[in-house]
């Protein structure tokens, strides 16, 4: 008795015979860092945020270029209006977002059902936080310093990143159906 | 394709990195598995993984046509061929028995062999004809495929497969000692 061997490999699940190869634990995390390498630049729309801070740094950096040059600034009242204002506009970018980001914070806390996940992005937050409240130290020394202002900028906008990405998976897990399409 | 699927894509496409990571945990299994036809676990693992980000950079390709499973599938085993082109295998050698192959397509073997057996026999065949016997009896390409995954010429994809097909039988026929037809 003979057989085709093309009949063997026809009708059955097509992973039965070599083995279960298991994926290793940290995969995962391997890929995430893959991801974002790969996405070095990912393109994103360009938010009211995005916006907001360009305006912010053309502000500071007009506001520091009139008060770093002395001759354009003679009157000490003028000197001491436009160190105001430095602090003054870093302070209302701060405010802005710090509204956001609580804001995103309670729908985060109204969504996640998971405490775990829950206690872990507090935890990255206060991280976020305390780095940014030693930024703030090195910015009262030295206001001049754009690096960093963009800093904490950019330390605002990472938290409030991540917890619109966090919901956006939470989105999408509970909408997940069960109609998975077949690979083969 | 289930809307919530088509729905990861799309997000996908615009760059959302959720959606990417939601593909990834759908499909990362299944086509590690399928690497691991090919190559060793580490090395499936990186070709898997380096697939996905190439799915990921060419997702405006996908032509909903085909399901998104045989689109990615297919990258990951093009992602796998060029792994071991890296180690230097030559799947396009030619030597002076290339032939106009006469259409003896039998893969008839005994009847008492199992599928086990018969893929022992397959990983026992030289790679060039081991990868083109996998590509066409496991993924169930035809040679205008694997020439294409293969880059090379219909005339050789056809040579490779059969000469792994008859080595394949004669291995099956020694270790097995049953006859082939």
């Amino acid at each position: 008795m003979s057989q085709d061997i093309r009949d063997l490999f026809k009708s059955d699940a097509p992973d039965d015979y070599l083995g279960s190869h298991q994926l290793p634990e940290n995969h995962r995390e391997e890929f995430i860092q893959k991801l974002k390498a790969s996405r070095a630049r990912p393109q994103r729309k360009l938010n009211p945020f995005y916006l907001f801070k360009l305006a912010a740094m053309l502000v500071l950096f007009m506001a520091l270029a009139f008060w770093l040059w002395p001759s354009a600034t003679p009157k000490a009242k003028v000197y001491v209006a436009q160190k105001l204002s430095v602090e003054a506009q870093v302070e209302t970018v701060e405010r802005q977002y710090l509204a956001s980001i609580d804001h995103e914070w309670q729908r985060f806390l109204s969504l996640a059902k998971d405490e775990q996940l829950v206690e872990r992005y507090r935890k990255k937050l206060k991280d976020l936080d305390d780095d940014y409240q030693s930024m703030t130290k090195q910015f009262k020394a030295n206001q001049h310093n754009v690096i960093v202002i963009e800093s904490l900028v950019e330390n605002l906008q990472t938290r409030l990143r991540m917890l619109k990405e966090i919901q956006v998976h939470i989105t999408i897990l509970n909408e997940k159906t069960t109609t998975d399409e077949a690979v083969f | 394709m289930s809307k919530h699927l088509n729905q990861l894509i799309s997000l996908s496409k615009k760059g959302n990195e959720t959606a990417m990571l939601q593909l990834y945990d759908r499909y990362g299994a299944a086509m590690f598995r399928i690497a691991n036809r090919y190559l060793n676990e580490e090395d499936a693992k990186d070709a898997m993984q380096e697939g996905f980000l190439k799915a990921f950079k060419h997702l405006d390709h996908f032509e909903p046509t085909a399901t998104f499973g045989a689109w990615l599938k297919r990258i990951i085993i093009n992602q796998c061929i060029d792994m071991l082109k890296k180690r230097q295998l030559q799947f396009t050698e030619m030597d002076a028995e290339t032939l106009l192959v006469l259409d003896d397509d039998n893969w008839k073997v005994e009847s008492t062999l199992t599928k086990k057996e018969v893929l022992a026999s397959i990983e026992r065949l030289p790679m060039k004809y081991r990868v083109v016997v996998k590509l066409y009896l496991l993924e169930g390409y035809d040679h205008d495929e694997i020439s294409h995954i293969l880059n090379m010429p219909i005339q050789t994809s056809r040579t490779h497969l059969r000469r792994g097909r008859l080595q394949l039988q004669d291995l099956l026929k020694n270790t097995y000692n049953v006859t082939r037809y």
